[in-house]
């Protein structure tokens, strides 16, 4: 990956733009996959970590003096905190996890599509909350002026944290655990798992990571919109996921890395191209359909994802999953 | 007495499953659930191991009631069950599905002693350690269901249908093994279809039908009694 993001630089801006935001997403896709990946649970609920993360950093770092222009609801602490921004990530993505625990509390009791189900609509409740909480969140207007911190090796950085998160969490006894309630409910709770604490450890600190990502994506833009976390993040890190291998980590990087991949060529296309004179250039859209048409490509033909069941080690030697 | 039930109703819905069952087993013994199909001895299996929750009656293992307890906590109590169509975790190593089940109970020291113990009693899973245990055969696997429910050395073990989809001889394999581990000293309560197989293996057998306990008592009296087969295959039970 290293070597990726070598190539990147001397690639250009444009590629060092993509290779960023493909990190970025990484991050998320990370996050997401340690919960989905372990527990078999379909989230389609993680966009509200990034949401939660994202505001939270903002809170502690945006804007300079316009904060309290913005954000005029903000507790005193908070107007004139100067936080360091990695501190204000760190304390923002705790907070993602606050929120899973307290949710995941109650939603963690559910199995399949009903907490698949559940998970959505916790992601409709807090961005509702998000849009109308004026005070703090600029309801539905933008939030401006995020410091511009992340770069290419900032978001490779908290891609590879966040991978090493990841892999200390699947090698855990908790990992294992929450695996064996994948494969079979009923039979892990007789040998003695305790599903609803073993997939609430897992949905904590996945949130965490999904807050991270979430933060990136803040700083990354400088600007913030309650929106933006909404159905379309949700469809393309999930994308991500169930592209890249919805059961390994491994998938997780290597679906955003594709999907995103995909998405600014598409882009591009819909930008235009420029052959010989005449200006060829898809329809806007042209980029959601054709993901749909990809991910359904996926699901019908290798379900398992483009990696499978297979996770790369650091030094590149494939391995099973354990 | 190790378990005893007592007046166990369970329900799915409104139809019931077992209608009155008492039933129970002392420490060191091989006690068989038999009837056919729909008797309630499967059911009667997960109400004990917390799966199913009754809807009269009560359980007591070790003096305590049990009824009503969530399945997890059961297990760290001392039972296991061997659920029937053995249910391993097919995605997970042979290695990594013990590994699972020895967190119900003890240190890591006693866990290693127990690994070695169990493995020697099936060979097979020693060699197949970091295979994934979906790839094993059904009578392998049946043994990893039975090697996954002793890892955390069960005071009482359950064992549902063990003969279940195996091969005549995989089957006596599995029988043999089973009266094996009660010379370890383990206690089993064991549900089968075959009756010929149960009467041979236990020392006492039950016999249930639609839900009702029809008989019971020593193995060696109900296999020499004619009335067994008669009442395992239904009419009245003469006076």
């Amino acid at each position: 990956m290293a070597l990726l993001c070598l190539i990147a630089v001397l690639g250009g801006p444009y590629l060092t733009d993509i290779a960023t935001e493909a990190m970025i997403y990484t991050v998320m896709a990370v996050g997401i996959s340690i919960f989905m990946a372990n527990s078999g649970i379909v989230s389609f609920g993680h966009v509200t970590f990034a949401l939660v993360g994202a505001y939270a950093s903002a809170w502690q770092t945006c804007c300079a003096g316009m904060r309290g222009v913005f954000m005029p609801g903000l507790p005193q602490f908070l107007l004139d905190s100067k936080t360091p921004v990695l501190l204000a990530a760190l304390v923002a993505s705790l907070l993602a996890s606050v929120v899973a625990l307290v949710s995941g509390a109650a939603i963690m009791r559910l199995t399949g599509a009903a907490a698949s189900i559940a998970l959505l609509s916790l992601l409709f409740i807090v961005k509702t909350i998000y849009e109308n909480w004026d005070s703090v969140t600029a309801g539905q207007s933008s939030l401006v002026g995020l410091p511009l911190y992340v770069d290419m090796w900032t978001a490779f950085g908290f891609a590879s944290a966040a991978i090493v998160i990841a892999q200390v969490y699947n090698a855990s006894s908790f990992g294992l655990l929450l695996r064996a309630t994948r494969e079979d409910e009923a039979a892990a709770r007789a040998s003695g798992v305790n599903i609803w604490r073993q997939r609430l450890i897992a949905f904590v600190i996945s949130a965490f990571v999904t807050g991270a990502g979430g933060v990136l994506y803040g700083h990354y833009l400088g600007t913030l919109a309650v929106n933006v976390f909404w159905l379309d993040m949700t469809f393309v890190t999930l994308a991500m996921v169930v592209v890249g291998g919805m059961r390994s980590l491994t998938g997780a990087v290597v679906g955003a890395f594709a999907v995103t991949g995909l998405r600014q060529t598409l882009l591009a296309l819909e930008r235009g191209v420029d052959l010989g004179g005449v200006s060829i250039s898809l329809p806007s859209g042209a980029q959601e359909i054709a993901l749909a048409v990809i991910l359904l490509l996926i699901l019908t033909f290798r379900p398992q994802g483009l990696v499978g069941d297979n996770e790369m080690t650091w030094f590149g030697g494939a391995r099973d999953s354990s | 007495m190790l378990l005893s039930v007592d007046s166990l109703q369970v329900r799915y819905g409104k139809a019931p499953a077992i209608h009155e069952l008492s039933l129970c087993v002392s420490a060191g013994e091989i006690v068989c659930l038999v009837g056919p199909n729909g008797a309630g001895k499967s059911t009667c299996m997960l109400a004990i191991a917390g799966v199913v929750e009754p809807a009269h009656g009560d359980i007591q293992f070790e003096g305590r009631s049990i009824r009503g307890l969530p399945p997890e906590t059961i297990a760290r109590a001392g039972i296991s069950l061997v659920p029937e169509g053995r249910r391993i975790f097919g995605r997970l190593t042979v290695r990594e599905n013990l590994v699972v089940a020895s967190g119900a109970q003890g240190g890591v020291g006693q866990a290693k002693a127990q690994f070695d113990r169990v493995l020697a009693l099936f060979p097979v899973l020693q060699e197949r350690y970091n295979g994934y245990a979906g790839q094993l055969s059904g009578g392998e696997q049946q043994q990893l269901a039975i090697a996954r429910a002793l890892i955390c050395k069960p005071k009482l073990l359950l064992v549902d249908e063990p003969s279940l989809g195996l091969a005549p001889l995989f089957a006596d394999r599995v029988f043999q093994t089973l009266r094996s581990l009660r010379e370890d000293g383990t206690t089993l309560l064991v549900v089968e279809q075959s009756a010929r197989r149960a009467l041979a293996l236990a020392d006492r057998t039950y016999l249930l039908r639609s839900g009702r306990l029809i008989l019971d008592g020593p193995s060696n009296v109900l296999a020499a009694d004619p009335e067994f087969e008669h009442a395992y295959f239904g009419g009245a039970r003469r006076p």
